[in-house]
């Protein structure tokens, strides 16, 4: 069985009252926790190291002919023995399925990260034009334009899904910000023309 | 191959860290910790299977962030009202109504701060939610405030033991 520790400072605890309603005090760290614990930290970690030999007829594992097939891939629907069995979230892969999905990010189950390219394009069309920073307009909008572009064929938030319309906002601030660079600068040599006169 | 993608649901209570703004969406099979600086997100996720415990923690940052909000709008506003008060006894100067600016500057600030301070005062007790699996404890990075991980806890708890039955003994576990 696991050894019960103290989540803050890491010291095991001694047999005290947990409580998903009464605060408890950690001996060590003094730190006040409530909470509840779970069937599955009773249950011993499933260690199934012996390997199941097929005999005559029964169903054998893709990889390992040997092998008796324990499941089949939810991905691929590919008989696969304990060895390659690769439980991703809830689901069980092979190990070809697995790769594929890695290298595409195609597993909703093991994103780690994504860039939100529409939210940037968003921030690039917003920020400069609150700043004030004209003479960065022309760079900043193409930059906004550019990303929110982008955005349209690129991963989205998890959560969120597609926000089209931080896109579509993104590419008309790019745009303002562009005309508003040329308009200073037209302005500017309108102004030092006429003063030269 | 086929991808399932999941419907996620937003569960009650942010939380600010120096890893950005954290946030918690369930799923059907489990808990997914979205942590976002604006420009990206990145996920961690607890399946309902493998969470061994649920933990809320009380901390008593409530309290400091109070002591700073209130510390530093209480410097801001002896320092509006002493320049005030020196705008006022050199009134018969021309160049007393400068003295001013500072006062609305320092006032500004002070009002801005005693505002945070309220704000952080009424949303309740902070704490910091932990995740027992199999790779051992995770600190949550929301909800951070004590009226929402109750909330948290009462829906993990619900979903929890539904996904893994009731656990073989009630009480604390054994040593
Ligand atoms: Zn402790
Ligand atoms: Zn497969
Ligand atoms: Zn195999």
């Amino acid at each position: 069985m696991v050894p019960w520790t103290c989540p803050v400072c890491r010291a095991a605890l001694g047999p005290y009252g947990l409580d998903a309603v009464q605060e408890a005090h950690c001996p060590s760290c003094r730190a006040s926790l409530r909470g509840q614990v779970f069937a599955a930290w009773w249950t011993p970690e499933k260690i199934e190291s012996k390997l199941d030999r097929a005999l005559e007829g029964e169903a054998v594992c893709f990889f390992h002919p040997s092998n008796r097939a324990a499941l089949a891939c939810d991905a691929c629907g590919r008989f696969i023995c304990t060895i390659c069995d690769l439980p991703v979230g809830a689901r069980h892969l092979c190990p070809v399925c697995l790769s594929k999905g890695l290298g595409k990010e195609k597993l909703p189950e093991i994103i780690p990260r994504r860039f939100l390219w529409a939210r940037t394009g968003l921030a690039f069309g917003i920020l400069p034009i609150i700043c004030l920073v004209w003479p960065m307009w022309v760079i900043s909008g193409g930059t906004a334009v550019i990303l929110a572009i982008i955005s349209w064929w690129r991963p989205v938030s998890l959560v969120r899904g597609r926000q089209r319309w931080a896109a579509i906002l993104a590419i008309v601030l790019g745009i303002l910000q562009i005309a508003g660079w040329f308009g200073f600068i037209l302005l500017i040599s309108y102004s030092k023309n006429n003063s030269g006169k | 191959m086929s991808t399932p993608t999941h419907v996620y649901r937003k569960l009650r209570g942010g939380g600010f860290s120096w890893k950005g703004h954290g946030r918690l969406w369930r799923a059907e099979d489990h808990l997914l910790e979205v942590t976002s600086i604006y420009v990206s997100e990145s996920y961690r996720r607890f399946f309902f299977q493998d969470v061994r415990a649920f933990i809320v923690q009380r901390t008593n940052l409530r309290a400091i962030w109070a002591a700073i909000f209130g510390g530093v709008g209480t410097v801001c506003a002896l320092i509006a009202s002493a320049t005030w008060w020196a705008g006022i006894s050199n009134s018969s100067e021309d160049w007393h109504v400068a003295l001013y600016i500072p006062t609305a500057l320092f006032g500004l600030a002070a009002l801005v701060f005693l505002v945070l301070c309220v704000i952080n005062l009424s949303l309740g007790q902070t704490c910091r939610c932990h995740v027992l699996t199999s790779t051992g404890w995770h600190a949550l990075s929301a909800p951070t405030r004590v009226g929402k991980a109750n909330h948290t806890q009462a829906e993990i708890i619900s979903i929890v033991q539904a996904a893994q039955g009731p656990a073989p003994t009630a009480g604390p576990p054994p040593l």
